[in-house]
């Protein structure tokens, strides 16, 4: 049922270790919750160079380093009208290019482990018409996951090929660049009569025909007959940390990757009872996670905060976190702040949460130390906030009075925070998801998968406008709860759990 | 720097001689540099990796492309007509895009690659790439078993 890596590794030793921690891709710091930045730039970087049109499909990969790659902010009026916000947002995100070309994958590497693995057993390729290792992989690296486990049979050199960290690491970088999104998944939740379907289809087919291609998948954790409710804690590389509430209130975590559908359950985390007056009540289902990697230390990381009451009266929270590479829990300094009842979000190995009393606390997966932020002076007139991830920055929606809302970003991380206010979304304006108009939770997800997903609004209106058209006639059919989230394809499966 | 001809030669390994409009050549990121650095004294650009059969076909492809005037239809019937190639001559026209650095004519092919492979059962994958098998059937059975979903 669980730890599914870890059976075909032990039957295929050779291939991969198990343990082998750089199995896991391991991107740039920035990578959000969803990890966008990368697409968002890719997107505005499309939408501002239409000139060529074939070329520019795909990034530029031959000469990585160079920034002039990025096409000048001023050749964009010509193309899409965009408001001067929006300019300013594209010029940030393009100043961002050192990092963001950083991650394009550098496939003409020659110590690549991928290649030479492949080099190594090519006693097994006819001398025929012998594609070159380079040409096959660039082949490989375009074509969905379903296609390469698939190909894992073609022969052995194909399997340890696929299977490499290398591999898989560009792969998925290589993904997440494509423009048309074509390997993208977008995940909904969908209820039918009381239990829980996920259901994904890839974000070009919902821009164009979401109920031929939509599959639903099971869930980790996915009984029948049981009315179980997963949240999504976190999703970081296409890897995907799932919360399961039992019945005794008691979380199941997993850690997930829906392209290739393994999967891992988290080992229980053991709650520190101490003798006397505080007692963690975690049936109350006030426990708070937050899911990250730490590409420092190669490391996939959740953080679980959970409640300790005295009688009634909230003392503390207790902080566990667990690492996937010691497969483990451990006990860390307790945090003295309530949270929001929301996942952590991640910016650059922090995890992000909002206090309920509007200050933002985070926790380095580092160093495991935490950090306050007040709130800024300029929030205090709006009504709610979400915290976000927009492009590599944290964000926050500030909803003000129910008819605009505006959204800030967080520059400067390590000395004192500073926020720039990024646009502003008003009810009666000519925007795509009302976002005023709905719940908080539901215009997080909404703007979590609109926002975050396609940049923003504005950079594309059109396909925006089919996205929602597709949703909402999606909707009307299959009872649609939520849009969960989009997730990038992950070639490899989960590092095996002893 | 070179002398302002209208016309520069591309010299194949096999000695085959190409002559290209400038205005051509100089599109090829490749081509300008060399333009750049060759000595004065010829026109004449070697092509040391790429034999006359493969720059054929790529200096066709080129003037098709740069053609005036012609449509999007009419590009993609030339592509059409131009990828009908053996798998070998796909791959010695990506390795000349590839050393001539064009990424254009690159994706192309490596699209044209995607294609014939899109929906092929493994036996044809392997003809494709010119691989044999070297699975026993139970080690097959063993790796496909793993991830049995994608096969339906």
């Amino acid at each position: 049922m669980e730890s599914l890596g870890d059976e075909a590794a032990s039957r295929h030793p050779k291939r991969s270790n198990p343990r082998n921690p750089a199995q896991f891709p391991s991107v740039s710091s920035k990578d959000p919750v969803l990890p966008m930045a990368n697409p968002l730039v890719e997107l505005v970087t499309e939408i501002l160079s239409q000139g060529d049109e074939v070329v520019s499909r795909h990034p530029k990969r031959s000469n990585p380093e160079n920034p002039a790659h990025f096409p000048s902010v001023s050749s964009k009026d010509s193309v899409l009208p965009m408001p001067n916000l929006l300019v300013e947002f594209v010029t940030e995100i393009l100043s961002h290019g050192d990092e963001v070309v950083s991650r394009y994958p550098k496939r003409s590497n020659p110590g690549n482990p991928a290649q030479c693995s492949f080099v190594s057993s090519k006693d097994s390729v006819l001398p025929m018409p012998n594609l070159p290792v380079e040409l096959v992989t660039e082949i490989l690296f375009r074509l969905p996951v379903k296609s390469l486990l698939q190909f894992r049979s073609v022969s052995k050199s194909w399997l340890s090929l696929i299977s490499s960290p290398e591999f898989v690491k560009n792969h998925l970088l290589l993904s997440a660049s494509n423009k048309d999104y074509t390997h993208y998944g977008v995940m909904f939740k969908v209820a039918s009569s009381a239990i829980h379907v996920v259901t994904v289809c890839s974000l070009s087919s919902l821009l164009h025909h979401p109920v031929k291609e939509a599959i639903d998948l099971d869930y980790p954790g996915k009984y029948p007959k049981d009315h179980r409710y997963p949240r999504i804690v976190g999703s970081v590389n296409g890897l995907i940390c799932l919360a399961n509430s039992l019945f005794n209130g008691v979380q199941e975590l997993f850690l997930w990757n829906p392209s290739t559908r393994k999967y891992n359950r988290l080992p229980n985390y053991r709650l520190h009872r101490p003798c006397g007056h505080c007692c963690l009540q975690e049936h109350r289902g006030k426990c708070n996670f937050g899911f990250g990697y730490n590409e420092l230390q190669d490391d996939y990381k959740v953080v679980g905060i959970f409640p300790a009451y005295k009688s009634t009266q909230l003392c503390r929270f207790e902080v566990h976190i667990y690492s996937l590479r010691s497969n483990s829990w451990r006990r860390i300094n307790d945090s003295a702040w309530e949270f929001l009842h929301v996942p952590g979000k991640l910016v650059n190995r922090k995890l992000y949460w909002l206090q309920n009393r509007g200050n933002i606390s985070s926790i380095d997966l580092g160093n495991e130390k935490w950090t306050e932020i007040e709130k800024p002076f300029s929030f205090k007139e709006y009504g709610y906030f979400v915290l976000g991830v927009l492009g590599s920055d944290l964000s926050v929606l500030c909803n003000y009075k129910n008819f605009h809302a505006d959204v800030w970003i967080m520059k400067d991380y390590e000395a004192k925070a500073s926020w720039t206010k990024m646009l502003t979304i008003r009810a009666d304006n000519d925007v795509l998801v009302d976002l005023a108009s709905l719940p908080p939770r539901v215009a997080t997800g909404v703007w979590n998968i609109f926002c975050i997903l396609f940049g923003l609004s504005w950079v594309m209106p059109k396909n925006m406008r089919q996205a929602h058209l597709s949703w909402s006639l999606w909707k009307a059919d299959k009872a649609i709860k939520k849009i969960w989230l989009m997730i990038l394809p992950l070639m490899c499966g989960l590092r095996a759990i002893a | 720097m070179m002398s302002l001809g209208k016309l520069i030669t591309l010299k194949t390994n096999d000695n085959e001689e190409f002559k290209l409009d400038k205005t051509v050549a100089v599109k090829l990121e490749i081509i300008k540099n060399i333009v750049q650095d060759v000595d004065c004294t010829s026109n004449v650009i070697p092509l040391p990796n790429i034999d006359g059969k493969t720059m054929t076909k790529v200096v066709k492809y080129w003037k098709k492309h740069s053609e005036e005037g012609v449509t999007e239809v009419q590009l993609k019937n030339f592509d059409q007509d131009f990828l009908k190639m053996s798998h070998s001559e796909l791959h010695d026209v990506h390795l000349a895009a590839k050393y001539l650095d064009d990424n254009q004519l690159k994706e192309v092919i490596i699209q044209e690659f995607l294609d014939r492979i899109k929906g092929k059962p493994i036996e044809e994958i392997r003809e494709v790439f010119g691989i044999v098998n070297d699975y026993t059937p139970e080690e097959e059975e063993e790796v496909r078993r793993e991830n049995a979903w994608a096969f339906e």
